[in-house]
């Protein structure tokens, strides 16, 4: 057909000047990427998102070694989320501004801790807080003492270092 | 979706953002097809002005997609910083901001200029008798306004139009170029009124995005000139090329926008432009929406 040869010619060159744009864009400036991003660790989770998140220094074993994934977005709110899976799993998220993530209805508050949220979906605990001016979600299976230990412990990652 | 966390924004983002792309595409395919008005030419404006619409709405292209899938993510583009905490982002946001309101200004001020005619001045009725022998006209209301340029406009709905013409295009039109005037007018009635009015509304549902008002104005250029040729076909080009130079002349020349569409009207009924109905197949023309319409989705 007259004129389609040149179109899918033209319409490929274009498409490639813009796949190279999409490339080279966070090439020479990285925080161009607003995530959602896998990172590798930490230390390049906090540098994506431009705070340092908060860990669990306790952590039981039953969680694995290593986190399975940890992900760093940097906008329209900073976040980075973390999920260890072994034989248990923990989800956590941090969130710098925004709106309250998701609670339960009938959640209850933590001891010692006024604002936050805990309930129990299935076998999944759900806690909700506010920690350092930042959101903080947690989902797990683990006991609760064990989720209650995990909040207690939570410490910025650049003092666990 | 991303950089905002208004979904409405974000739409019209990417209805902007397909646009260019699909404008880009078209216009280096045009101009190297050496394209020249006619159907295919609004064919193809028309597939600019509403593809868009349609891709920028398709589901399923939120962070993940960006993140893995997409060819291109404009996010990227619109966190480049400009200047200190000022973002590409803002920008885009003026842009339609200034877009809406120079589509608001345009519309009003043609609102405004719009001339009702005065009903005490008195309408010939040879002109009567040539209006009600034309199509779709039947019924039509005639007003004639004072006024000493040639000017000639026609508007209403399809069981109520009107005609408007000023004291000095009754004068200084002779009656083959008064004839030729009217066949033009008569011409944007029938199938091609809803044609038109129909890209209005694309246009209008675009008011955001600069290059719609642009792909807009081609399209009307490309409907004055068809609506010429079928003016000249009872009575040639000549008569409606000797009215449209009376109305270019009496056009300020402030106004070069509208002097240039004038001056390619002209040139088209003097046969100094190409026109060709039948340029591109319908089936092309239809492959290269297709091929956009599954492109562009991947674009976000």
């Amino acid at each position: 057909m007259k004129g389609l040869a040149s179109l899918l010619v033209i319409a490929g060159g274009w498409l490639l000047l813009l796949r190279l744009v999409h490339l080279a864009v966070p090439a020479f400036y990285p925080a161009a990427l607003t995530g959602p991003v896998s990172v590798d660790d930490f230390e390049a989770a906090s540098r994506h998102a431009g705070f340092s998140p908060h860990l669990p220094y306790y952590r039981p074993q039953r969680l694995g070694e290593r986190p399975v994934h940890i992900t760093a977005v940097r906008r329209p709110y900073p976040r980075v989320v973390t999920f260890w899976r072994g034989e248990r799993f923990l989800y956590l998220a941090e969130q710098e501004g925004g709106a309250v993530p998701a609670r339960g209805v009938r959640g209850s508050p933590l001891a010692d801790r006024p604002g936050s949220r805990t309930w129990r979906q299935g076998e999944t605990h759900h806690v909700v807080l506010e920690l350092d001016d930042r959101w903080i979600e947690i989902r797990t299976d683990l006991p609760r003492v064990e989720v209650e230990r995990i909040v207690d412990s939570l410490t910025p990652y650049r003092e666990l270092l | 979706m991303w950089a905002s966390d208004s979904t409405l924004f974000s739409y019209c983002w990417q209805v902007t953002l397909h646009s260019l792309v699909a404008a880009a595409v078209v216009f280096t395919w045009a101009s190297h097809l050496g394209l020249p008005s006619g159907r295919t030419r609004r064919r193809l404006l028309g597939v600019l002005l509403a593809l868009p619409l349609a891709t920028a709405l398709v589901p399923g292209r939120g962070d993940a997609f960006r993140g893995r899938l997409a060819w291109l993510d404009s996010g990227r583009l619109l966190e480049l910083p400009i200047r200190g905490e000022l973002r590409a982002l803002h920008l885009v946001g003026l842009l339609f901001a200034v877009t809406i309101a120079v589509t608001a200004w345009q519309e009003l001020s043609s609102v405004l200029r719009k001339r009702p005619g005065n009903p005490n001045l008195p309408v010939p009725e040879e002109l009567r008798r040539r209006v009600a022998g034309l199509p779709h006209w039947g019924s039509c209301r005639i007003a004639v306004d004072l006024g000493d340029e040639v000017a000639v406009a026609t508007g209403g709905l399809p069981h109520r139009p009107w005609l408007t013409l000023t004291r000095g295009a009754l004068d200084r039109l002779d009656p083959a170029e008064l004839e030729a005037v009217l066949r033009h007018e008569n011409a944007h009635w029938g199938r091609r009124w809803w044609w038109s009015h129909a890209f209005f509304g694309l246009r209008l549902l675009q008011s955001y995005n600069p290059l719609a008002l642009w792909i807009f104005r081609e399209v009307t250029i490309e409907i004055e000139i068809a609506c010429d040729r079928e003016a000249a076909k009872a009575l040639g080009p000549r008569p409606l090329a000797r009215a449209l130079l009376e109305v270019y002349e009496g056009t300020d020349r402030k106004d070069s926008a509208a002097r240039a569409v004038l001056r390619k009207r002209i040139d088209a009924l003097r046969g100094r432009v190409r026109l060709d109905d039948e340029a591109l197949p319908a089936t092309v023309v239809a492959a290269a929406a297709l091929l956009l319409l599954v492109a562009l989705p991947w674009i976000v």
